[in-house]
Parts: C-alpha cells; sequence; structure tokens
C-alpha cells in the first residue's frame, strides 16, 4: 500500500513537471525584430524609395564617419593624376597615386574599390526585386538602378581596366568569386544597362526629388562610354539628343556652377547631393577643404595658368571662367603655391552660412551640359564635320565671355578641343585623367605629361600605369582575380 | 604419555594462540575531542583491523607480539598514522587517534554535471578545487583566485580596471570567437562574474571533452561546475556564523618610464629636428614651442602627467555568512559588501550580493532553492580603456592645471605639437561615466527518490541581468582649440532574461561486482535581451544630468535579441570490480541560431579507466592509487550572433544609407535600405574533437598524488567571418563555418603534503603546456587575418594563416643600427627593398609553459601561504615603448630615448630621433619583448586565536592576518605588465552585438601590448571570525 501511494504521488509529480516542458514545435525558430527582412520588405512603395535612396548613398563614398570620405575617395584619387595640376602637398594616399605609383595596398583604393560594389550590390537589389512588387512605377526604380550601375562599373573600369562585373546578387557563396571581364564585354554592359535605363527615365523630376537620374542623365553617361570606344557617330546621336531635349542650358554665371548657392540648375544633368542637415548622422555633408587652407593639396600647374592667362576675353579682361576656378592675388605674378582652386569649396563668408569649410552642403556636379557640348563637338570633329563642332565649342566659349573660334581643321581642333577648351572649362571637375586614358590609351601618354609639366610622367608607360592596382584585399580572398600588369 | 603431550600440544597451541598475543585498543575523535562511531582502524602489513563503536572506542584483539604502525580512517578525515606501537603478549596496547577533517584522496565526490561521481571513478580529466584554496585568495572575482590552481587553466586580466573581470579559458584556444568556459553555479548555467568567491564550497573543472560532454553544445572551451555553500545537515545542530572582511591598499606595481623633465624633452625634440634637416628657429615661427623655450624656460612646467592619472586605491569587502541546518533540512544565507577605488584616480567598484540556499527533505521528496542577488556599480571603466594612449599625447611642458576658465592646462594651443589629445587628467575628473547592473539568479528543485535506487530531479531556474550606463560630458572652456561647447549625455539600459527547464532522473545500482550507474534527461533554455539608448545635448548646466534637460540633439535606439535551446542528453557507467571503469555521455542539442536545417547537433563521448592499484597483482605498498584514463568526445560551440542566418535588410544608424534630395544646401533627409551583409546561410555548430589520456597516482597514504593528462583537441567548422572578396558587395564577412584549430597540452599536477607533525605542510604545483596550429582558414589556403595593432597609424604585427599558431608574430627582423644610427631591417629574400615579404613568423604570445606553485603551511596557531606562478616563453610587442619612441610628432617620450644613437653615442642599440619620421618605428622585433615572468602572485601569513582564548569570549574562531598580491614580478619585459591581453571590448550596451564582433578582435589583438593598464600591487589584511 505503501508503494502504491508513493507511485502516486510520483506519477503526479512527473505529470506535472511535464506541463511545464512546452512541446512547442517551432520552439527553435525565432525571428529577427531588429531589422527588416526580405521576406517582409519589397511590399510598398516606400519600400523602394528606400531602396533606391540606399543606391544612391553609397556614391557619397561616406567611408567612415564625418564627411571627408567623398572627398579622399570620390574626388581626389580621380583628380590626382590630372595633368594640369601642380602636387603641393599631398596627403600621405595620394602622394605615391599622383606620381603615378600607387600601391595595391592603399586604403583609398580599398575603400573606393568596396564602396562601388557596394553600390552595385544595391543597384542588383532594386533590379532583382522591384519587378516582382507590382507598382506602377515600378519601371522607373529599376532604370535608377541600372543607370547607377552602369555608372558604378564606369567608375570601375575606368579606373581599374580588368574589373569583376556584377550583374546579380550573390545567391549562394559560390557566388562571391567571380573572376575578371574582358574590358569590351563591361562596356557593352555599360551601354545596354544605360539604353534600359533611358527608356524609362523622366525627362525631369519635381523639385523634391531633384538628384534622381534623369533621361538626359543615361544618355550623357552612354555618351561617354561610346567615346571611351571611339564610337564617334553613336556618341555624336545620343548627345545631340541631349541637346534636343531643350532641358538643359548653359548658366550665365559659371561662379554659381560650384558655389552651393545654385544647385540643380539649368545647366546640370547629374549631381551627388549632400547637405548640412544634422539629421540622422552626419554622413549626408561634403568636406571641400577651403583649397585656401593649409589643407590644400595641389594648384593649378605652370601649363593650366598659361591657359587661363589666356582665356582673355574681348576687352583683355581674364574670362568669368578663371574667377569662377581660381583664387588668387596676380594671376600671372604669384607663385604657383599661392594659387588655389575654387571649384565646389567653401571659401568665405557669403557662401558658407557659418559653417566650417568641412561641414558643407555643397553638391558635386557629375556631368553638366558644357560638357556635353565639347564632348559632341569632339564627337563630330572625329566623324569630319568640324564646323558644326566648331560651333557647338563655340557656345561654350561665348557663355565664358571669350571670343569664338573659327576655321581650324580637324586636327587643329582636336588638339584646341583636348589641351586648350577642356582644360579651361572641366579642370578639376574630375574627369580631366579619364579623357587623357581615352586619347592616348593607344599613343603616347606619357609625353603629354611631361610636356604639360607633370615630371612624374616620364616613367608613365601605357602598359602598367593606365590603370590602378586592384587592390589587395581583393587579390588576397579572390583566386579567380589577377592583378593588373606592374603592380 | 599421551596424555602429557596432548596436553602440552594443547597448552603449546594456546600459547601460540593466545599467549604471544596482545590487544590493541583506543579511541578516535575528531578535532573537537568528538567520538567517531564507525571509523576503521586498520594494522598495516596485516589483515587485523576494528572499526569503532558508537562512543569511538575499538578494539583489536589477536595482535601477535611486535611493532607495527596503525591507520585510522573516516570518510572526510585525512588518515592518520601513529608508528612505533608495541604488542606485547597479553597486554594491552593503548592507541589514540585524532582526525583532522579533509579530504581523501580517492573518496572524494566530484560533481560532474546532472550527478555526482565519486573521485576514484573518474575517467576523464577533472580538476576539483576545494573551497579552501579559493577563498585563500582575498578578492572579489573568482577568475583571480584560480590562476596557478589548476593545470590547463588559464588566467588573464584583459585590464586592471576595478570590476574587470579576468578571462579565464582552459586548454588554450579552442575558436576564434568567445573563449569563455560554460560556468553552472549550483546546477545553473550562469554568469560568475557577481558571485563572491567566499560563498564557493567547491569548483570543479572538467576539462576535456569526455566530462564536458554533458554539456555538449557551450562545452569546447571547458566546463566550470561551482557549488556554494549550503549549510549541512550531519554536523551537529549548530549554527555556523562565519565574517570575513579584508582591507587593501593598492598601489601601481612599476611605473611606465615616461620623461617628466622639460630640459631632456626639449634637448630630444632639438636632435630629432636636427637629424630631420630642420632649423626650427628660422622653419617655424616665434609662436612654436621650442622658440618660445629658448626664449624663456620658465613660462614651462615639467608635468608628470602618470603620476597625475594613477592613485594608490583603498578597497574593502566583508562576508557574513549563516549556515547551519537539521535532519531534514539545511540553509547557507551569504552576503557581501566590497568597495574598490581603482588606480585611475577617479574610478571605483562597488558590489553587494545576498545569496540565500536551502534544501528540505521529507519522506522521498526533497526540495530546495538557490537565490542568489549581485549588484556591481562602478564609476570610469568604460572612459579609462584607453587611457594609456590618452597619457602618450601629453608632453611634460603643459601643465596639468592652469589659470583658464576651466582650470586645467592645454597644450592645443602651443604651436608644434602635432596631433595632441585632450587633457586626460581634465576627461577624468570632468567626465563622468557610470554603470550599475544588477544580476539575479532563482532556482528551484524537486528531487524524487522513486525506487531505492533511481531518483528523479526537476529543476527550473532563471537569470536576470539588468544594466545601466551613463556617460556625461559637461561644456568646459579651457581655450579656443580645447572646448566643449554643449554639455552631452548617452544613457544606456538592458535587461536579459535568461530561463533554464531541466527534468532528469538517475539510476545506480550494484550487482555483485558490477556497478551501474544512468542518468538520462531533457533541458530547454531561452534567453531574451532588450536595450534602449538615449541621447541628448545642450544642458542648461552641468549639473542637470537626466537626458530631458538635454534641449537638442535628441536621438533614441533600441534593439532586440532572443534565442533558444532544446537539449536531450545522457550517460552511462559502468564499473567492474571497482576497477574497470567506463563511461559513455551523449548529448543532442538544437539552437536557435542556425536555420532549421542545421539546428541539431550530437556530441557523443566515451572514455575508460583502470584501477591499477586495485589490481590483486599490485603489490607496491607505498602507492595507493594508480588510474590510467582515456577519453574521447566531441563537443559544440555556437557563441555568435542570434540572428546570423537570417538575411535583413537595415538602415544603417551611421546614415550612410541615407541621401539628400532635391535643391538647396539643407535638404530633408530620406532614410535607405538595402541588405549591408550576407546571411550565414547553412551555418553549423562548431565542432570539437578531443583525445585525453592520462593518469592518476596516489603514494605514502596519498601524501603524495599526481595527475598528468596529454590531450589533442581538433576544432572545427569555427564560425568566423574570414574575408571575401570585396567585389561580392557586402560591408562586413559572412559568418561561416570557415577555420579549424589544433590544440594540443600536457598538463601536470603534484601535490605532497604532510600532516603528522607540528609543522603542517602542503605544496601543490601545476605546469600547463599550451600549443595550437591554425589547420583551416576559409576557402583557400592563403587567407589571412591581420591583427595586433597597438594603436591605428602603427603598423599591425600579428598574422594568423594556416599553419601557424593564432595571432603569430609577423615582423621584420632587425640587426641592430647603421652608421647613421637607423634601424637595418633584415632583407629576408635578398631582393635589396624591404617590403612586406621581408617580414617573418616570430611565435606568438601564448606561453610555452605555464608553472604554478603554491604552498601551504602552518606551525602551531600560525599559518603561512605563498603562491607563485611563472609563465615561461611568452612574448609581447611592447605597445608603450612603440608610441612613445615613435617621433612622428611631438608628444610624450620614452626615457630610453636620451640613449639614443648619436655620433658622440655610437654604441648605443637604440635609434637615433628623427622628427616626423618612421623609419625606426616599423612593426619589428625591435619591439618585440621576452614576456617570461616569475611573480610572487600571494603571500600570507595568519595567526589564529587560541581556542581557549577565543571560546572565553564567546565566539569560535578567530584568525587574523597580513597579505600581499604581486608582491614582486621578476622580468625582462620594460612594460607595466608581462601578464596582459589586450582591451577588453565592452559591451554591456549592446547585447546584440554578437560575440564574435566582441571577441574576435580581442582573439586576434593578443600579443599587442597597449598598456592598458597597470598592475596594482595590494597589501591586505583581514580578520575571520565564526561564531
Amino acid at each position: 500500500m505503501k508503494n502504491f501511494n508513493r507511485f502516486k504521488k510520483i506519477l503526479l509529480l512527473l505529470f506535472i513537471s511535464t506541463l511545464f516542458i512546452s512541446c512547442e514545435k517551432d520552439f527553435l525558430e525565432v525571428t529577427n525584430p531588429n531589422d527588416l527582412s526580405p521576406e517582409t520588405f519589397w511590399k510598398t512603395e516606400q519600400d523602394a524609395i528606400k531602396a533606391i535612396t540606399g543606391a544612391y548613398a553609397l556614391f557619397q563614398y561616406q567611408v567612415w564617419d564625418g564627411r571627408w570620405g567623398y572627398y579622399e575617395i570620390g574626388y581626389m584619387n580621380l583628380e590626382c593624376r590630372s595633368d594640369l595640376i601642380n602636387l603641393y602637398d599631398m596627403w600621405s594616399p595620394f602622394g605615391d597615386m599622383s606620381t603615378y605609383d600607387a600601391s595595391s595596398t592603399s586604403y583609398v583604393l580599398n575603400d573606393f574599390w568596396s564602396f562601388s560594389y557596394q553600390g552595385l550590390y544595391a543597384a542588383n537589389q532594386v533590379i532583382e526585386n522591384v519587378p516582382g512588387m507590382g507598382l506602377s512605377n515600378g519601371d522607373v526604380f529599376v532604370a535608377e538602378a541600372k543607370f547607377l550601375r552602369a555608372y558604378a562599373h564606369y567608375l570601375l573600369v575606368t579606373n581599374f581596366g580588368n574589373i569583376v562585373m556584377k550583374t546579380s546578387t550573390p545567391q549562394s557563396t559560390d557566388d562571391f568569386y567571380e573572376g575578371q571581364s574582358a574590358q569590351a564585354d563591361v562596356w557593352a554592359q555599360i551601354e545596354q544597362d544605360l539604353l534600359d535605363a533611358k527608356s524609362n527615365l523622366p525627362l525631369t523630376w519635381e523639385s523634391q526629388w531633384l538628384g534622381r537620374a534623369t533621361k538626359g542623365a543615361a544618355s550623357s553617361l552612354l555618351a561617354k562610354a561610346y567615346l571611351w570606344q571611339e564610337k564617334w557617330s553613336q556618341a555624336a546621336s545620343e548627345l545631340r539628343e541631349v541637346v534636343n531635349s531643350g532641358v538643359y542650358a548653359l548658366e550665365s554665371d559659371f561662379e554659381s556652377l560650384f558655389n552651393g548657392l545654385n544647385e540643380h540648375n539649368s545647366e546640370s544633368i547629374f549631381e551627388l547631393n549632400f547637405t548640412m542637415s544634422d539629421a540622422g548622422g552626419r554622413n549626408e555633408r561634403n568636406s571641400f577643404p577651403a583649397m585656401q587652407t593649409d589643407w590644400k593639396m595641389f594648384t593649378p600647374n605652370e601649363y593650366m595658368r598659361g591657359l587661363f592667362l589666356n582665356d582673355l576675353t574681348e576687352g583683355g579682361e581674364l574670362s568669368q571662367r578663371v574667377n569662377g576656378s581660381l583664387i588668387y592675388t596676380d594671376l600671372a605674378a604669384d607663385d604657383l603655391g599661392a594659387i588655389s582652386w575654387k571649384k565646389f569649396s567653401l571659401y568665405d563668408e557669403a557662401t558658407n552660412n557659418g559653417y566650417s569649410f568641412s561641414h558643407s552642403g555643397t553638391n558635386f556636379t557629375v556631368i553638366r551640359y558644357a560638357d556635353v557640348l565639347l564632348m559632341l563637338a569632339e564627337a563630330l570633329n572625329e566623324s569630319g564635320s568640324t564646323g558644326e563642332a566648331e560651333g557647338f565649342v563655340n557656345q561654350v566659349r561665348a557663355r565664358a565671355g571669350v571670343p569664338d573660334i573659327s576655321g581650324m581643321n580637324q586636327a587643329d581642333l582636336r588638339e584646341h578641343i583636348r589641351h586648350v577648351e577642356r582644360p579651361l572649362e572641366l579642370a578639376a571637375e574630375t574627369g580631366r585623367f579619364y579623357d587623357l586614358v581615352r586619347w592616348y590609351k593607344n599613343g603616347n601618354l606619357s609625353s603629354v605629361l611631361v610636356a604639360h609639366g607633370r615630371e612624374a610622367g616620364e616613367s608613365f608607360d601605357n602598359s602598367n600605369d593606365l590603370y590602378y592596382p586592384i587592390p589587395s584585399s581583393e587579390t588576397t580572398s579572390n583566386p579567380l582575380v589577377v592583378q593588373n600588369p606592374g603592380y | 604419555m599421551r596424555k602429557f603431550l596432548t596436553i602440552f600440544f594443547c597448552l603449546f597451541v594456546y600459547q601460540t594462540i593466545f599467549a604471544q598475543n596482545g590487544t590493541v585498543i583506543g579511541t578516535v575523535v575528531d578535532e573537537d575531542g568528538l567520538p567517531l562511531p564507525g571509523a576503521n582502524v586498520i594494522v598495516l602489513d596485516t589483515e587485523l583491523g576494528a572499526a569503532t563503536d558508537d562512543n569511538g572506542n575499538f578494539t583489536i584483539n589477536n595482535v601477535p607480539t611486535g611493532t607495527y604502525s596503525l591507520r585510522a580512517q573516516f570518510v572526510g578525515y585525512n588518515n592518520v598514522v601513529i608508528g612505533n606501537v608495541v604488542v606485547e603478549a597479553n597486554k594491552s596496547t593503548e592507541v589514540n587517534f585524532e582526525l583532522v577533517s579533509g579530504i581523501i584522496a580517492g573518496e572524494e565526490i566530484v560533481v560532474v554535471g546532472y550527478g555526482v561521481q565519486q573521485k576514484r571513478e573518474v575517467t576523464g580529466s577533472v580538476a576539483s578545487i576545494s573551497a579552501d584554496e579559493i577563498k585563500k585568495i582575498p578578492t572579489t572575482q573568482i577568475g583571480s583566485a584560480l590562476q596557478g590552481a589548476a593545470a590547463g587553466v588559464n588566467v588573464t586580466n584583459a585590464t586592471g580596471a576595478p570590476g574587470a573581470s579576468p578571462r579565464i579559458s582552459i586548454r588554450g584556444t579552442a575558436t576564434l570567437g568567445n573563449n569563455d568556459p560554460l560556468y553552472i553555479v549550483d546546477g545553473v548555467p550562469t554568469d560568475i562574474s557577481y558571485v563572491n568567491p567566499s560563498d564557493i564550497e567547491s569548483m570543479d573543472i572538467l576539462k576535456d571533452a569526455s566530462m564536458a560532454a554533458i554539456y555538449g553544445s557551450r562545452a569546447a572551451n571547458g566546463v566550470i561546475i561551482i557549488n556554494t555553500n549550503r549549510g549541512a545537515t550531519d554536523k551537529g545542530q549548530d549554527l555556523q556564523i562565519k565574517y570575513n572582511s579584508y582591507f587593501a591598499t593598492q598601489s601601481v606595481e612599476n611605473k611606465f618610464p615616461f620623461i617628466t623633465n622639460k630640459e631632456d624633452y626639449v634637448k630630444l625634440a632639438k636632435i630629432a629636428l636636427e637629424n630631420a634637416g630642420i632649423d626650427y628657429t628660422t622653419e617655424f615661427g616665434a609662436d612654436h614651442f621650442l622658440n618660445m623655450y629658448d626664449d624663456d624656460p620658465s613660462q614651462f612646467s615639467s608635468s608628470d602627467w602618470e603620476d597625475a592619472y594613477f592613485d594608490n586605491a583603498f578597497e574593502h569587502k566583508h562576508d557574513l555568512s549563516v549556515s547551519g541546518g537539521a535532519e531534514n533540512f539545511n540553509f547557507a544565507v551569504m552576503g557581501m559588501y566590497s568597495d574598490m577605488d581603482g588606480l585611475v584616480s577617479t574610478t571605483n567598484n562597488e558590489r553587494m550580493s545576498l545569496r540565500l540556499n536551502s534544501d528540505f527533505k521529507k519522506g522521498i521528496f526533497r526540495i530546495g532553492e538557490s537565490v542568489s542577488i549581485g549588484r556591481s556599480e562602478g564609476s570610469g571603466r568604460f572612459n579609462n580603456l584607453y587611457s594609456f594612449y590618452a597619457l602618450s599625447r601629453m608632453s611634460p611642458l603643459t601643465p596639468i592645471y592652469d589659470n583658464t576658465e576651466s582650470g586645467y592646462g592645454s597644450q592645443l594651443n602651443i604651436g608644434g605639437f602635432g596631433n595632441t589629445g585632450e587633457n586626460p587628467i581634465l576627461e577624468n575628473e570632468l567626465n563622468k561615466d557610470t554603470w550599475d547592473e544588477v544580476k539575479i539568479m532563482l532556482s528551484g528543485y524537486v528531487e524524487v527518490d522513486i525506487f531505492e535506487d533511481l531518483k528523479y530531479t526537476f529543476r527550473l531556474s532563471q537569470n536576470i541581468t539588468e544594466g545601466y550606463w551613463f556617460s556625461f560630458r559637461p561644456s568646459y572652456f579651457t581655450n579656443d582649440a580645447e572646448n566643449n561647447p554643449t554639455a552631452q549625455m548617452w544613457e544606456t539600459r538592458n535587461r536579459k532574461y535568461h530561463s533554464i527547464l531541466e527534468s532528469f532522473a538517475n539510476y545506480n545500482k550494484k550487482f555483485g561486482n558490477h556497478t551501474v550507474t544512468a542518468m538520462v534527461g531533457y533541458a530547454e533554455e531561452k534567453a531574451d535581451g532588450r536595450s534602449t539608448y538615449g541621447y541628448a545635448q545642450d544642458f542648461p548646466n552641468n549639473d542637470l544630468q537626466v537626458l530631458g534637460a538635454g534641449e537638442s540633439g535628441d536621438n533614441a535606439s533600441g534593439w532586440a535579441n532572443e534565442w533558444r535551446l532544446r537539449s536531450f542528453f545522457g550517460r552511462l557507467s559502468y564499473t567492474y570490480l571497482d576497477r574497470y571503469l567506463v563511461t559513455a555521455n551523449i548529448r543532442r542539442d538544437g539552437s536557435s541560431r542556425f536555420d532549421a536545417d542545421d539546428q541539431w547537433g550530437n556530441f557523443p563521448s566515451f572514455s575508460a579507466g583502470w584501477r591499477i592499484s586495485d589490481e590483486p597483482f599490485f603489490n607496491l605498498d607505498k602507492v595507493t592509487e594508480l588510474k590510467l584514463r582515456a577519453g574521447y568526445g566531441e563537443l559544440g560551440l555556437q557563441e555568435f550572433g542570434d540572428y546570423q542566418y537570417i538575411p535583413k535588410i537595415q538602415k544603417d544608424e551611421n546614415g550612410r544609407l541615407n541621401y539628400s534630395y532635391g535643391p538647396g544646401r539643407d535638404q530633408i533627409i530620406y532614410i535607405g535600405a538595402r541588405s549591408l551583409n550576407f546571411p550565414s546561410v547553412g551555418i553549423q555548430w562548431e565542432t570539437s574533437k578531443e583525445t585525453n589520456i592520462g593518469f592518476d597516482l596516489g603514494m605514502f597514504e596519498d601524501r603524495f598524488t599526481m595527475s598528468l593528462d596529454y590531450y589533442l583537441k581538433t576544432s572545427d567548422g569555427i564560425l568566423f567571418g574570414v574575408p571575401i572578396p570585396k567585389s561580392a558587395g557586402a560591408v562586413d564577412n559572412p559568418v561561416v563555418n570557415s577555420a579549424s584549430i589544433d590544440n594540443n597540452g600536457l598538463e601536470l599536477a603534484f601535490a605532497y603534503k604532510n600532516f603528522d607533525s607540528a609543522l603542517k605542510y602542503q605544496v601543490t604545483t601545476t605546469l600547463s603546456t599550451y600549443s595550437n596550429e591554425v589547420t583551416r582558414m576559409g576557402e583557400y589556403g592563403d587567407e589571412s587575418i591581420w591583427g595586433g595593432e597597438v594603436h591605428w597609424g602603427l603598423d599591425q604585427t600579428t598574422k594568423t594563416v594556416v599553419g601557424e599558431p593564432v595571432a603569430s608574430f609577423f615582423l621584420y627582423e632587425t640587426d641592430g643600427l647603421d652608421s647613421n644610427g637607423d634601424l637595418i631591417y633584415v632583407d629576408q629574400n635578398g631582393d635589396g627593398e624591404i617590403t612586406e615579404d621581408d617580414k617573418k613568423f616570430m611565435g606568438n604570445s601564448a606561453p610555452d609553459a605555464e608553472i604554478g606553485l603554491n604552498f601551504n603551511a602552518s606551525y602551531h596557531d600560525f599559518d603561512f601561504t605563498l603562491n607563485l606562478f611563472s609563465s615561461l616563453g611568452r612574448k609581447l610587442i611592447n605597445g608603450g615603448r612603440w608610441l612613445t619612441m615613435n617621433t612622428d610628432r611631438f608628444h610624450a617620450m620614452h626615457e630610453d630615448m636620451l640613449d639614443a644613437w648619436t655620433p658622440s653615442n655610437s654604441g648605443s642599440e637604440i635609434p637615433r630621433v628623427i622628427y616626423a619620421d618612421d623609419r625606426n618605428s616599423k612593426a619589428s622585433d625591435f619591439w618585440l619583448e621576452d614576456a617570461s615572468y616569475l611573480r610572487i602572485k600571494y603571500l600570507e601569513v595568519g595567526y589564529t586565536v587560541p581556542k581557549e582564548l577565543t571560546n572565553s569570549w564567546g565566539i569560535g574562531g578567530l584568525r587574523i592576518y597580513i597579505a600581499a598580491e604581486n608582491l614582486l614580478t621578476i622580468t625582462e619585459y620594460s612594460g607595466y605588465d608581462p601578464s596582459v591581453e589586450s582591451y577588453e571590448t565592452g559591451s554591456i550596451f549592446n547585447p546584440s552585438v554578437s560575440s564574435v564582433e566582441n571577441t574576435a578582435g580581442f582573439i586576434f589583438d593578443r600579443g599587442a601590448d597597449r598598456s592598458p593598464y597597470p598592475l596594482a600591487r595590494k597589501f591586505l589584511t583581514g580578520i575571520q571570525v565564526s561564531l
């Protein structure tokens, strides 16, 4: 009897205790309350806006907190090899890069490479996911993403030459390891993306969305791609579309293009937006160090100064291009070191709004109408229509207030566009070295550099120095990637 | 005649049997004079013996005449042997024994997870540490008491800051993430950082897989099982009340050799500029400090920043415990309070804890609980992680205090000090960083004796952690360059619940020569954590230190995390003839940290042992125990982020995904979102496979005991984010099962004790060797992880690659100075250039061997303890020296620079000083030093007041002692502390950050001494009272 009672007690105890033991089948399934997941995202237009915003944001290259990212990684590494600059006091990563001797371990190149690929990843996410959302304007988002994908590939292929092309998001760990593509294939992809984008992008955006890609932006970038491949007539027809769209016109005040007080003007085709606002972290600010301060890295060189000194109006005055591009006291007599570039920087009280030079909301203009006109002139000239080409050059010159050119033959006009007009108009806007590469990649780039006063160009060798080295972080982790020759 | 012969024969026999025998009688009592019934008294070298009766008396009859040794033994007491006992025919010889309580090797109980085993039956590798050993070292941290106490257990201080927990690792580096072992306190997996060492009754360290496998997952780093005092039922009815208290002062053991004299400093600055070819009189303006100094040296001071930064610190701790019990219950209540200042002048840690354990028995049921509450509050811990770096930015020419609005000096206005920092004394004294954390452990159980041999246990437990951290930076103005215009405040709160349910049954039965023990059980655990964070700025004055008083910049954030675990486990042990032992464990765990297909892991283990000393053929008298054992087991780990396998779309808190559209400079910011990283798809448990062989030896009545173990451990599928190509487009590397490490080592422990005479002593020595090698790292053989960065701006010093130990030093080799006084770097590949290819591997920071030596002695009422610890073959990069001998800009300088090479001092080994030039400051073996050391870790002398005296005062016992901790360190290392590891990466305020992110840097930074904190030398005096 005693045993039986004991047995009953035990059974009761076991019964009670099993109640505690939950037999939920999904006890081990958890969901992450902190973040969205692909199952809960990609539902509404707001999600699409967030996703495309995330993609644009990467082109600000804000690698670390605080705002120097764009200046170092999005601007300086593109500008430092120009033949129009004098190296004044290069910060340490740019010392080697600016003398055509970059190192594969440079953090600047590493960050540029990885942020560009993050941009590609973000753009590919939009391209893959938005079509399935059933939005009425879904095509526009996809078009914007394709534009950004083309832009990222453009930046990568013009800087590194032999790049990994990314047209989809990785689905498995094998997809992390892809090899490099032939340059021709990359250009073909860029062209295809831009043609697709062009057809669905709007001509303009309403004010609150200014900064998003437009049809004109896609066409202009496509034209640049064509020019790289010397497809002159295709470039010309693309550029004519931009001209004839009626959307763009040259601004009359040259300086206002760069001082942050006239953003998204009629000449601006594609701008990278920055803002002063503190909300959401300080990474939406830009920082172009006031070129006139101790942070200054480079100045115009003698060749450039010579060009500016000759950019005179009818009345013999220095044109508004000179004033809008440089800070100087006496352009002819000043030491080179005392002259500074003015574009995009905040340097005086009137434009500062009380903020220091490193906290600026000034946008960076990636492509503007003057560039389109000069590209069209170049394409026409290369196709034999030198007369018509001169006309477009003169539109730019008229805005600057300097007299027209006329009666040039193809070779003269080519030299003029390459080594006079484009420098005067577009110096210090990151495009110069890439122009030199596309013109002289099969020619003698070294002699041009030397002729314009860049001593380091003497040892420049087309087979090695046209492109930066692939960052070592990629070559050591990706066995399918081969380092560029010469590094 | 035959009758005569018969009688004679009978008498002869009678004589033989009786006439030549004597008797031995006596009593066996304990140290209090109470009789010990049931004790055994044995006549050695014979088969004779007897047990004591209820009064402790024994009688051994028929002892042949002669001289013998007698041994008295009783469970829970040390054996006592009395020799030279003369037995005479027909006489009684009296021998009385007094037994002292203690543990007899072989019969002690070892807690092995969901049960106990007798130590004699253990077939794996276990180190048992008794309460006495733990309580020997007065401290608030268990880890501090453990170093050297057990072979294979390595303890390092991350920082010497008050409240910092030492890191304990068992058997080397098994994983690249969290190397902490699993801690079980009173059966509950919990965090030991607030467990008062004085509460501990026993600690068992399960070192090898065959022992730890019962905890399967999370056990690959070893398991430490702690049981706290629960009172006792069998020690009579008296309440035991104990009070302990100690007072201590600490001071910096050795100061860093900064130059504090302005003349020396200026002289060196001038030489540095001259060597760089710079003429400061013409190239720098009149406001440059050197020109100002030449003009008027008296305007500068000679400040000793280090002296102002550190202070002697005072500490005290008090414990009070009451425990007791009766036949059916036992209980213990333990309370503690401690207050400890840190060496950095504004740091402090205050702790208190209360623990209540009780057990009740009625019939077949036993019910009990273990509850503890611990609170720790402190100031200054997080602020001072960079204390050394802050000190290294300050020149002695700068005054610490000055006639400025804030009252503090500043060097940011004195020309020529490049890259300087803010006044660290100002930061210490004005900035306020406080934290406050409470940990509660609740546990209750019911045990039922279902049958005589079958017992069932059900236990429910919960750990609650609640923490809060806040930091306030007040506004101040020193000068235009150094000021904070708006006060700022950050506050974080977090709470975590961790619940455990366990249900298991134990079976234990002896069938003749066979003993079978079995255990089978189920457990489930879940943890939920939640944190909130707030920030505000613009406080109207510096006294209103609440977030609500901030007038702008409001920012709030928060996050949550959870994980779940479900387990099935079992054990089967079989013993034959008490000398052939076999044990098998199995555990199956499922974790929520993996996706549905990979959640479950199985962890088996098997071990066997052979008690050779119990074999009939074994005849060595001196040897009381000889046991061989071997085991193999597989364990798992899953200590990494909770949601790694779930793909996520995030907005980046730092705003890197945000973009502003629209014209103007002050546009609205739009929040962007995307997948930043790839989810860790298909990840599985890390597994660790370990083989262990060893033997235990006891000799001379167990006066001498020894254990030797050798282990081989392979950790596979280590979860780590090995670098993937950047072209894949992610920000970080996904955590995947990507690495493997092999560990092996030898552990030797031996002890000798001699309690037979008035001078009783015991010597324990442990020796451990560790060796590891990375066998796999990522998909392709040549992936590598760099680490060991002393500070941003200086090169990394370690590289972890396949074929080398984790975090091996990878440096340039130097070969003296050249004729200009610059370091010569060896061109290993002879290509005429010094590049990365000329670096080579130079060992790692892990020691070749660690030796601990503990010596305890007592003589009458005095007792003496000495703990020595030595680490041999350890190397460190002396980061502090590297930072202060780097003449990149002007900042603090190392005294060695006074001996730098100059043409008139060309025999020096110190390279010349050159301003803003890092040629002599590369990652080379010039900074690598031998950090082997021998340390007198602890020295104590105590006096126990005689019992008669204390009894007359009405108290049971009183002991007073004086002691010193870290009395002396003998080492060639020139930095603060040769036993340092690198920073503790603190994150009580962000529990959602995975432990891999928290500690991965830590693993690869081993070997780089960033001089986080000097070691403290402590002198203490204390008192122990029992009523």
